[in-house]
């Protein structure tokens, strides 16, 4: 809250509103120390803090590029091919369009009356879904905006009431989980790919008997979905049926407050490094080997909830 | 996360009230009452001493009906994930488990003969080679992120040898040909399909070219002696949430397409994904699991290889089908 005010005054003389923003949806509060030619090329880390702020950073260099304020509660963030960023904002029920290193939302959608917590673009047609636990309604639902724009088609899940996490493979299929919406266990249900209705569906783990619980969020790797609960599970869906493939350790001293984001440049191969929200901070590890954490951003974040890469042009 | 106790198996059977009421006492099957059952369900159907199995890994069970008219039988439960199924010449019906890395062989009443353990990874499909009476199990997984393979358990018992296709990651269907050369099918590393087959005595299997279509998503596989071609169905027929089937002639420089039966519900909407159905008296039984449209998943009899409407229709009892057996009561239990 300090860092906030002090932000706030600092840019209160250079014109900018203290108080909320006059027009629903976030601005841009802060100066980048990055030329934007140069954020424009570069892999930027988005990360949601639990102080209605969208810090933005050099993926690599881990500067800080700007701080993108006027949210109500951010949390789940996805990005699409074009480095184009999704930001669900669970408190105003709307869901923010950012182009990569762009400074002001360049679409907005209305999820109301549902809270969006999560999304993920699919790669094959572009659709965004969105996982929405009920808001101002009595049930939650899985939204997908065919473009991501205009108005979503609802899924609707008859063992999941609110959803909090989900992800596409590379081939349009959706996975996605209540997370902790209903308490500590979770439960998974699958969208296939030109499928009409949502599937529930039993995803073993490590042992043969097995509970999920405390799932944080679902993220594609390029070969598999990682479902994040304390450390990555990777699972596989084929038929309708789940399997479980590996896992992933994580070190961390007690677990991470929100879902990781699996970096991946080539979408067709698994990513390579993952990043993850900390209490204060985010922290990099190698995937899928794990282990201890390799680097870590602190400088401007409170309480990190979520987070996403967007890839900047220098790949393609 | 939370661990439970280990898994609880116990094979039981849970027999419709149709069948109480036709005079079956407590939980064995009585194959002869059924055979009643099955004729008293009309005239113009022609009574067989077969009956298909067909899992439903949604429910964890195994629901067992009359052929062609598909009335409930038997539900075979303590499953954790059914998953594609073959049978022998005893009648006998194999069961894939994938969750619980077992194979369970069922008798015709649906009673549980055996289990074979699966140690290195997900079983998914299986085939039984009339020539030499051994069983082949295709894994979807390995252990440890690595691909699938298939195991050949001799006998069907014991310790399985295992072999490979090196360009296939995720093994799923398959059957064998009268001369013990094994098909299946699965997808390699790139999600691309991959027809498979591992020769009588070979030692690793080889990728068999496919011409004249496209396939997708790997179904039944299935060799059909009578008409001296393979049977292999693909979930994504032309790339769409459509099954289909294809019959494919074998040459030694690979499989060509001689023929595509499309699979229609009764509205005669191209059923959305039968993942492994099985040939029968110029029929394929299997089921639709739908999700797709707004019906619900059930057990068919199609004309074959016609294709379109069904002969029958079962929407009763399935939630998530996925295999489908034949077994064909032993003559010595015959009234």
């Amino acid at each position: 809250m300090m860092r906030t005010l002090v932000l706030c005054v600092a840019l209160a003389a250079a014109g900018c509103s203290t108080g909320p923003p006059d027009v629903i949806g976030p601005a841009r509060t802060s100066q980048s120390v990055v030329p934007d030619s140069i954020a424009k090329k570069v892999d930027l880390l988005y990360i949601s803090d639990g102080n209605a702020e969208v810090t933005v950073y050099t993926y690599w260099q881990k500067t800080l590029v700007n701080t993108l304020t006027g949210f109500t509660q951010p949390e789940g963030e996805c990005s699409d091919a074009r480095g184009d960023v999704f930001i669900t904002d669970a408190g105003a029920q709307r869901v923010f369009e950012y182009a990569h290193a762009g400074k002001e939302p360049i679409a907005t959608l209305d999820d109301a009356p549902y809270a969006p917590y999560a999304c993920s673009v699919n790669p094959a047609t572009g659709a965004l879904a969105v996982a929405n636990e009920a808001g101002s309604s009595s049930r939650g639902n899985l939204a997908v905006y065919a473009h991501a724009s205009g108005t979503p088609k609802l899924y609707t899940d008859s063992t999941i009431k609110d959803f909090q996490a989900c992800a596409y493979d590379g081939s349009g299929n959706l996975l996605a989980s209540n997370g902790q919406a209903d308490g500590r266990d979770s439960y998974f249900a699958w969208l296939p790919k030109n499928g009409s209705k949502l599937v529930n569906v039993n995803l073993p783990g490590p042992q043969s008997s097995w509970t999920w619980q405390d799932v944080n969020g679902i993220q594609w790797d390029g070969r598999y979905w990682v479902v994040d609960a304390y450390y990555l599970y990777r699972v596989s869906v084929a038929d309708g049926q789940g399997y479980y493939v590996g896992e992933t350790q994580l070190q961390t001293f007690s677990g991470l407050p929100g879902p990781v984001w699996i970096y991946n440049i080539h979408p067709k191969e698994q990513g390579t490094q993952v990043v993850g929200p900390y209490e204060g901070g985010i922290d990099y590890w190698n995937y899928p080997s794990g282990g201890d954490a390799i680097a870590e951003i602190s400088k401007g974040i409170d309480k990190p909830v979520a987070e996403t890469v967007s890839l900047g042009k220098i790949h393609e | 996360m939370k661990h439970q106790g280990a898994a609880r198996f116990a094979l039981s059977m849970g027999v419709v009230a149709a069948f109480l009421a036709a005079g079956c006492r407590g939980l064995q099957p009585n194959p002869a009452t059924q055979t009643v059952s099955a004729a008293a369900a009309g005239p113009a159907i022609k009574i067989t001493n077969a009956w298909v199995f067909i899992s439903d890994p949604g429910s964890a069970q195994v629901f067992i009906y009359t052929l062609p008219r598909l009335k409930l039988i038997e539900i075979a439960t303590g499953f954790t994930q059914p998953q594609g199924e073959c049978s022998d010449d005893k009648g006998d019906v194999w069961v894939t488990d994938g969750a619980a890395k077992t194979i369970y062989e069922l008798e015709h009443s649906g009673k549980l003969v055996k289990q074979l353990s699966d140690a290195v990874g997900a079983p998914i499909g299986c085939a039984w080679d009339p020539k030499t009476g051994n069983l082949a199990v295709m894994n979807f997984l390995g252990s440890n992120s690595q691909g699938g393979a298939v195991l050949v358990y001799h006998h069907g018992s014991g310790v399985p040898n295992l072999y490979y296709n090196p360009k296939l990651f995720n093994y799923e269907f398959g059957g064998y040909d009268g001369a013990g050369n094994l098909f299946f099918d699965g997808v390699g590393t790139d999600r691309k399909f991959i027809l498979s087959e591992l020769a009588a005595n070979a030692t690793q299997a080889k990728t068999v070219k496919v011409s004249g279509a496209k396939l997708h998503t790997p179904g039944m596989v299935e060799w059909d002696a009578s008409a001296n071609d393979l049977v292999v169905g693909d979930q994504n027929c032309s790339n769409l949430s459509a099954s289909c089937v294809y019959r494919m002639t074998i040459a030694k420089n690979g499989a060509t397409i001689s023929g595509q039966t499309n699979l229609e519900n009764a509205e005669g909407r191209q059923v959305c994904d039968m993942i492994q159905g099985v040939l029968w008296n110029r029929s394929i039984v299997g089921s639709d699991f739908d999700f797709c449209g707004s019906g619900s998943s059930a057990t068919y009899v199609w004309p074959y290889p016609v294709g379109g409407k069904p002969h029958s229709e079962n929407a009763h009892n399935v939630s998530q089908p996925f295999g489908a057996a034949i077994s064909v009561r032993p003559m010595r239990d015959s009234p």
